[in-house]
């Protein structure tokens, strides 16, 4: 059935280029079709470890298939790893579908199309069992992303995103390569790699070209162009979904090809090898600067963007760190970024497709118009900031507690301080797109959309309830890697320092809440003027009739403070390096001077240059 | 099964090449069905010949009576009936895109056929002055087409053509009289057996004005100064033709010039840098270019570069590699030739014209499930075996340029201004993506060909 299912997702995909004229039709297919990796996850989900109704299991998935094309096969396998990341995707997608019914217009059939192909990238990448099928479905996942950026118009997320893509391709191309002349294997299982310098140069340009699509800075130039300039529900799963995949290829490669045993031989530090601890470093410092880049945004769709950057650097650190309670952490990050970051492209979709309107300062007070969408979009915030009404809170809790168990005292300090700068751009994105001065009379969003968002939600309520079900996920991986699985019951996890019980959380946050609630109520209130309130923030002068907004220069001070430092970022870099290649490209240009004498010199001197090379030897 | 003579594939578009000013007479409309035609019987005859050298063996047949050495020989090898189908196949789908057309000149599709058969000549002669008789009418054909526009830049580039391409005749000329004035035979086969009886300068002599000659035609660097005039002085289709019948067929003699006439090591050596020098300047000229046509010739090289790598890599897998980067080569590169005629913000508007085109893109940058996918990484593993980490590092940088270039040129093409192109170009294209579909996903086909290509020159055979 796995082959069945990538010709599924192939056909679907020309299907929907012929049904380009009827976009609701084209697109209610493809959200059925897209129904079938989330029925390969169930049907695998027994041999994970994990036990789930019969009823749900409907079609019967075997678990490695083999396709032969001559000049090499696809071979293709589920592991626990490629499960859990599986799970992720193949839960998004459909969800993600089912709000494009009702947003994508205009050429809708390509968009399906691409999206679908998009999906069959994915299910290849995460089945594959050797470096052939691994990169093949790699490209045609990377490709398809492509022709979706291709939709945007926008030539700095093209142009960026085709050049960092290619190089993250051939990054790992090359390190494949150098792979295969140490193993001679193609295969991940047969490939025994040495402690040589050579392997450490692999591993690093592997890593590097997974970094390219999980957005870890400095690789992360093409990240907020793309996510800002396309269409949102195709945001949502790349952003949200697609970006899991580099996790998945640093995971793959660093731990169950090369091993930790390999990893530690080029050198420790408190027991963490330096590879780790390096890309832990990375993630942190792309948690911060993504988040004090986040702070600084007007437009809707970069504050997401720069949020979800750093937001995924969390997923990097856990997965630097290593230990069983970083790895599962990470894998806990990686779940909730899935679907909170999902919602909240999704929602900010809804927002413009009911206003047509980005910017947070000429938005407002959505909140009482699209009650729903606003409920969603908290849920996610909640998430996001780590508040412990969703399931955010576990994860960056176990997170904290890996980095402080291994007393990193440059990485702890850091994260904390990026976790409580998200808070201030949830607020910008809570306070300046949902509450205030309402601005529009504007309907609710469709409910095709309202259905994907909240049942996006969910995962997020439920993994707070029971944050043990993720370490229940976690312990074949971790098994795998020859490490214990952390201790752990449905709602508490035992950590060395100490337990985390979620239900006490539960309790303790319900209990503060009605006593806020109490102590609100039984405060008496007064109506004061607009003008006269303790919020910062100040009136655009560009709309008149707003007298107040809080979200426009609410953070001036502070971006006073860090614009300097940011304003010279990475894209500089990246530009002296696109400077040099034009450079570079001139000079080549100038070898064709135009000149038939030129070229008739040319031929003669090489000539001479060849007798006098065979007369020299 | 029915046995086709090779010689068939030469005189048929020749003789009714001559005949098509008749036609012409009696009826103007019939000259491009007649042409189309004859190319299509033409596709169906090398096809046949395709498939019998891959169920028995090289097919051979002797001219005018005279047994070789001393009679002209053709000699179908493997790679020469796997090109032979390329240009002839490709010919008669880059014809298509001529209907509709209001311009209707005979003199036009006569040169078009004349060129169609001698480039097929020289991918399947046996013979090295028969080879030098190809070439030139290859030449002196292309000049023709070139010229056809009848505009400034097509008369300059027809001009830089003719100056240049003659140069390389006379070198070809040269090294034929050094072998011959040594060895007295022509025959390929006889030259590779006698070859180590000639003085060492006389061979080398010998090797170097060949590789010239040839590479002219076969646009290496530094030899290919005319490429980027000529190319975007003709018109789109004439540009489609030259890259996939007249450039495969010089890529076609240089291979049998390493492997066949003069194996010496040194001389892959040779091409292996000529081919990373061509591969590294052409990406990066094509880096600056505005105009379309200019930078898909820029691109040409830097692909013929990368084809020349493969082939001096004298490996099983590189050669593979290397017959998956010529067929990726001739089917994408006439494939965005004959697409970007008016090509504009919005002319990816149109999900006929956008999809071949993406699909040609990716093909060319070598990216799955195409054929140019299947090129590199057989390329890649080959390189990696042997540990050649430089080369490896040459052809992923310039793998990049690549992308940043072929991104730019996407995104010329989206936005709302919308201009389109014939029904039968969008014919012709589709066709050739479709065909760049097929070899991607059932590589199989090409492959077991490939293999047997690449053991036979290996080994010393055709």
């Amino acid at each position: 059935m796995i082959v069945e299912v990538l010709a599924i997702l192939l056909g679907t995909a020309f299907l929907m280029l012929a049904l380009n004229k009827f976009p609701k039709i084209a697109g209610t297919i493809a959200f059925f079709v897209s129904l079938l990796p989330f029925l390969a996850v169930l049907s695998w989900a027994g041999q994970m470890g994990i036990n789930i109704p019969s009823y749900l299991n409907l079609l019967h998935f075997e678990s490695m298939a083999t396709y032969n094309l001559g000049a090499g096969s696809l071979l293709l396998e589920i592991t626990p790893l490629g499960w859990f990341f599986l799970l992720l995707l193949a839960s998004l997608f459909p969800m993600v579908m089912l709000y494009s019914v009702s947003f994508v217009r205009e050429n809708a059939g390509g968009f399906y199309a691409a999206m679908l192909m998009t999906m069959l990238g994915t299910f290849g990448i995460i089945l594959a069992k050797d470096m052939l099928t691994f990169f093949l479905f790699w490209e045609i996942m990377s490709w398809s992303i492509f022709a979706l950026v291709l939709r945007g118009h926008d030539r700095r997320a093209i142009v960026s995103y085709l050049a960092f893509g290619s190089m993250s391709a051939m990054l790992i191309l090359f390190g494949f390569m150098i792979l295969y002349y140490d193993t001679d294997t193609l295969l991940f299982a047969h490939m025994h790699l040495a402690p040589t310098r050579l392997n450490l140069v692999a591993l690093s340009m592997i890593v590097a070209g997974f970094a390219v699509k999980g957005a870890l800075m400095p690789m992360h130039v093409w990240a907020p162009h793309a996510y800002s300039k396309s269409e949102e529900p195709f945001v949502a799963f790349l952003s949200g979904g697609l970006s899991k995949l580099g996790y998945f290829g640093m995971m793959l490669f660093m731990y169950s090809v090369a091993g930790m045993g390999l990893l530690a031989s080029w050198g420790t530090f408190r027991d963490v090898s330096w590879f780790g601890y390096s890309l832990a470093v990375v993630g942190a410092f792309t948690a911060f600067a993504g988040t004090i880049l986040a702070v600084m945004q007007d437009d809707l769709r970069k504050l997401l963007a720069y949020s979800s950057i750093g937001q995924l650097g969390y997923i990097a650190i856990g997965m630097g760190i290593g230990t069983p309670l970083a790895i599962t952490g990470a894998l806990f990050q990686a779940l909730n970024h899935t679907f909170f970051k999902a919602v909240l492209f999704l929602a900010a979709g809804a927002v413009y497709y009911r206003t047509g309107k980005w910017k947070i300062s000429e938005l407002g007070g959505l909140g009482y118009r699209m009650p729903f969408t606003f409920l969603a979009s908290l849920f996610a915030i909640f998430a996001l900031a780590g508040i412990p009404i969703t399931s955010g809170f576990a994860a960056k809790w176990l997170l904290y507690e890996a980095a402080i168990e291994k007393k990193f005292l440059f990485v702890t300090p850091i994260m904390l301080i990026a976790g409580v700068g998200a808070f201030l751009y949830a607020y910008k994105i809570l306070y300046g797109v949902f509450l205030g001065e309402p601005r529009y009379d504007v309907k609710e969003a469709p409910l095709g959309q309202l259905v994907a968002m909240w049942i996006l939600v969910l995962p997020l309520v439920i993994f707070l309830v029971f944050p043990g079900w993720v370490a229940d996920m976690a312990a074949p991986i971790l098994k795998e890697y020859g490490m214990q699985a952390i201790p752990h019951t449905p709602f508490v996890i035992t950590t060395s320092l100490g337990v985390y019980n979620t239900l006490a959380v539960i309790f303790g946050i319900i209990g503060t809440l009605l006593l806020a609630l109490v102590l609100y109520k039984w405060k008496p209130q007064e109506v004061v003027p607009h003008e006269d309130n303790y919020l910062a923030g100040e009136p655009p002068e560009l709309y008149e009739n707003i007298s107040m907004h809080a979200a426009y220069k609410y953070y001036e001070p502070f971006e006073e403070v860090f614009l300097p430092y940011f304003r010279s970022g990475a894209e500089k870099l990246w530009e002296v390096v696109l400077y040099a290649g034009e450079i570079l490209g001139t000079g080549a240009r100038k070898i064709y001077t135009g000149m038939v004498e030129d070229y008739t010199m040319y031929i003669l001197l090489f000539f001479i240059i060849l007798i006098g090379w065979w007369l020299l030897w | 099964m029915v046995s086709i003579p090779p010689v068939l594939l030469i005189a048929f578009p020749l003789f009714f090449a001559f005949l098509a000013p008749l036609i012409n007479m009696v009826s103007k409309k019939a000259v491009k069905p007649y042409t189309l035609f004859v190319l299509l019987l033409n596709s169906l005859f090398a096809i046949l010949l395709f498939l019998e050298v891959q169920s028995n063996s090289v097919v051979y047949e002797q001219l005018s009576g005279f047994y070789p050495p001393i009679g002209i020989l053709l000699s179908v090898g493997y790679i020469g009936a796997i090109l032979a189908v390329v240009i002839n196949v490709l010919a008669m789908v880059v014809y298509i895109s001529y209907f509709g057309d209001v311009e209707n000149s005979v003199k036009f599709s006569m040169i078009y056929m004349l060129v169609t058969a001698s480039s097929t000549g020289i991918v399947i002669t046996g013979d090295l002055f028969n080879m030098f008789v190809f070439f030139e009418i290859t030449a002196v054909g292309s000049y023709g087409l070139v010229a056809s526009m009848r505009t400034k830049k097509a008369f300059e580039g027809a001009f830089k053509y003719i100056v240049l391409g003659s140069v390389g005749s006379s070198f070809i000329l040269l090294g034929i009289a050094t072998i011959y004035g040594y060895l007295k035979t022509l025959n390929f086969y006889d030259i590779a057996a006698r070859i180590n009886t000639m003085p060492e300068t006389a061979r080398l002599m010998a090797f170097i004005f060949l590789l010239i000659g040839i590479g002219v035609e076969a646009e290496i660097f530094p030899l290919n100064g005319w490429v980027p005039d000529a190319y975007e002085g003709s018109s789109n289709r004439v540009a489609s033709f030259l890259s996939l019948g007249p450039s495969k067929a010089g890529i076609y003699a240089i291979i049998r010039l390493l492997f066949t006439l003069v194996p010496i090591m040194s001389g892959f050596t040779l091409a292996l840098i000529l081919g990373i020098f061509t591969l590294v300047i052409g990406e990066l000229a094509a880096l600056k270019q505005k105009d379309v046509k200019r930078m898909l010739a820029y691109s040409s090289i830097g692909q013929m570069g990368l084809i020349l790598i493969a082939i001096s890599m004298h490996s099983k897998f590189a050669f593979i590699a290397a017959v998956f980067l010529m067929v990726s080569h001739a089917l994408a590169k006439s494939l965005l030739f004959l697409g970007t005629r008016n090509y504009d913000a919005g002319t990816l508007k149109n999900p006929w014209i956008a999809g071949p085109i993406f699909i040609g893109v990716l093909s060319i940058i070598g990216m799955p499930p195409f054929p140019g996918f299947w090129g590199k990484w057989y390329l890649m593993l080959n390189l990696a075996a042997e540990g050649l980490w430089s080369i490896i590092l040459i052809v992923v940088f310039a793998a990049v340029v690549e992308g940043v270039y072929y991104a730019r040129f996407l995104f010329k093409g989206t936005g709302s201004d919308a201009r389109s192109i014939t029904k039968s170009e969008v014919a012709a294209i589709f066709l050739l993506a479709i065909m760049l579909v097929l070899i991607g996903i059932f590589p199989q086909y090409l492959y077991t060909p490939a293999v047997k290509a690449a053991a036979s020159l290996l080994g010393g055979g055709p």
